[in-house]
């Protein structure tokens, strides 16, 4: 298990921990630049992780800035031990883009609390959910990389791109059951290494 | 114990933000309930989050930075709770969450034991419909056919039908060939929340009769 890395100097690491400690700077002390240096690592990538969702440039720049934005004014609910920093403002980002599209095509104006998913960062922890933080999230990062390539190919196609599962077969040209279980398969492999078993509950 | 759950398609596709409204509000109602369903939302929020950190990132506007750090000195009120909207007399006693019952207005009766109640989905498709249906301990449902999708979600009691028996907080998703006559537990009877794409077909001469009354 990776030991995570507790500098708190507020300078960005590419370690495990070094952006789970720029949020707690933020959370405890409105440290600005430990913001500035998330902002510089995320921006960037919640950019182009949205432009393959079909937004433009300059949506995809006012989403990474909204869920930034975010980041700063929750940075007091994010807990390590449950998630790790990149899940926490992924899971941010993927709200902001769902809300934005549901409003798109709402008809009457209607509050809606169901538009944020229970895996929101506002939702308090439960008693059975599994603790999945950042040492889980960095073995995770690793073990994508090593899988298979076209293991690989159907997780950046689902999670860039959210594409059902017919739409991959059609992009790839494979039979449907081929793309189901290329995925199950990688998840499995994934949910392996971070000791989620299949049935109810886990623990890392 | 929950049994039945919605399956890897439809988790993906509602992690996904692809689930029009009734189906959406049935997987959040599962998810509220089965910590099993919510810690597989969380893996694939894992892997969106790794797969985040291992992108390469795209180049921002000249002023972004600039932009973000003036935007946190911005002061900021987050928004005062919105007071909860009480949930009708008829649904009381029933642990449900406040986000399905906001969206219930009244019920009306189709027939001795049975009700159904409305549940608001503005931005629902046209042909799509989701309501509450309660069923009296021991009854059977006219036989009926589906001519889309329709998920179940058991809130209270439980039925059975052909294919298996259901109990609170299991999801049962059946396709569009799929034709049960579902029988409702016959101690607790079922308190279920339905979404279905298509007008349901009913099957049997009763069916008929009973589907412009219950106008679903």
């Amino acid at each position: 298990m990776i030991e995570p890395d507790t500098d708190m100097a507020g300078h960005a690491s590419p370690e495990t921990g070094g952006d789970e400690a720029l949020i707690r700077a933020i959370a405890e002390h409105r440290d600005r630049d430990a913001y500035r240096a998330l902002f510089v690592r995320f921006a960037p990538r919640l950019k182009a992780f949205v432009m393959g969702q079909g937004l433009s440039a300059g949506e995809a720049e006012d989403l990474a800035q909204e869920a930034m934005l975010s980041v700063w004014r929750k940075a007091h609910l994010f807990d390590p031990r449950r998630a790790a920093a990149s899940t926490w403002i992924y899971t941010i980002a993927r709200n902001l883009r769902i809300d934005a599209a549901r409003k798109a095509r709402r008809i009457h104006d209607m509050p809606d609390e169901l538009t944020r998913s229970l895996q929101s960062e506002d939702r308090g922890p439960d008693a059975d959910d599994a603790m999945i933080g950042a040492e889980a999230a960095a073995e995770v990062r690793h073990h994508i990389h090593a899988l298979p390539a076209e293991q690989k190919e159907v997780l950046r196609l689902s999670f860039y791109e959210d594409l059902s599962h017919g739409d991959i077969a059609a992009a790839l040209n494979l039979p449907l059951g081929t793309v189901k279980s290329r995925l199950r398969l990688a998840l499995a492999r994934l949910k392996g290494l971070i000791g989620v078993p299949a049935s109810e509950g886990g623990q890392i | 114990m929950i049994r039945h759950h919605p399956s890897e398609d439809l988790l993906l596709a509602h992690f996904q933000g692809r689930l029009t409204e009734g189906p959406s509000l049935a997987m959040e109602v599962h998810l509220e309930r089965c910590a099993h369903c919510r810690n597989e939302m969380k893996l694939l929020s894992l892997v969106g989050g790794a797969l985040l950190e291992n992108a390469d990132g795209v180049g921002l506007s000249d002023d972004a930075i600039e932009l973000a750090m003036a935007r946190i000195e911005r002061p900021y009120e987050p928004a005062p709770p919105q007071s909860a909207v009480k949930a009708k007399p008829f649904l009381q006693g029933f642990d449900l969450p406040e986000s399905l019952t906001k969206r219930v207005i009244s019920r009306y009766w189709v027939g001795p034991g049975v009700w159904i109640a409305p549940v608001a989905t503005p931005s629902a498709p046209k042909k799509s419909k989701t309501y509450l249906l309660s069923v009296a301990p021991g009854m059977v449902m006219p036989e009926h056919g589906h001519g889309g999708a329709e998920m179940t979600m058991v809130l209270a009691g439980g039925f059975s039908d052909a294919a298996g028996d259901y109990d609170g907080g299991d999801f049962i998703e059946k396709a569009a060939e799929d034709v049960h006559a579902p029988a409702s537990d016959p101690t607790e009877g079922c308190l279920c929340l339905i979404t279905h794409e298509l007008p349901i077909r009913p099957l049997t001469l009763l069916g008929k009769l009973l589907k412009p009354l219950a106008r679903i």
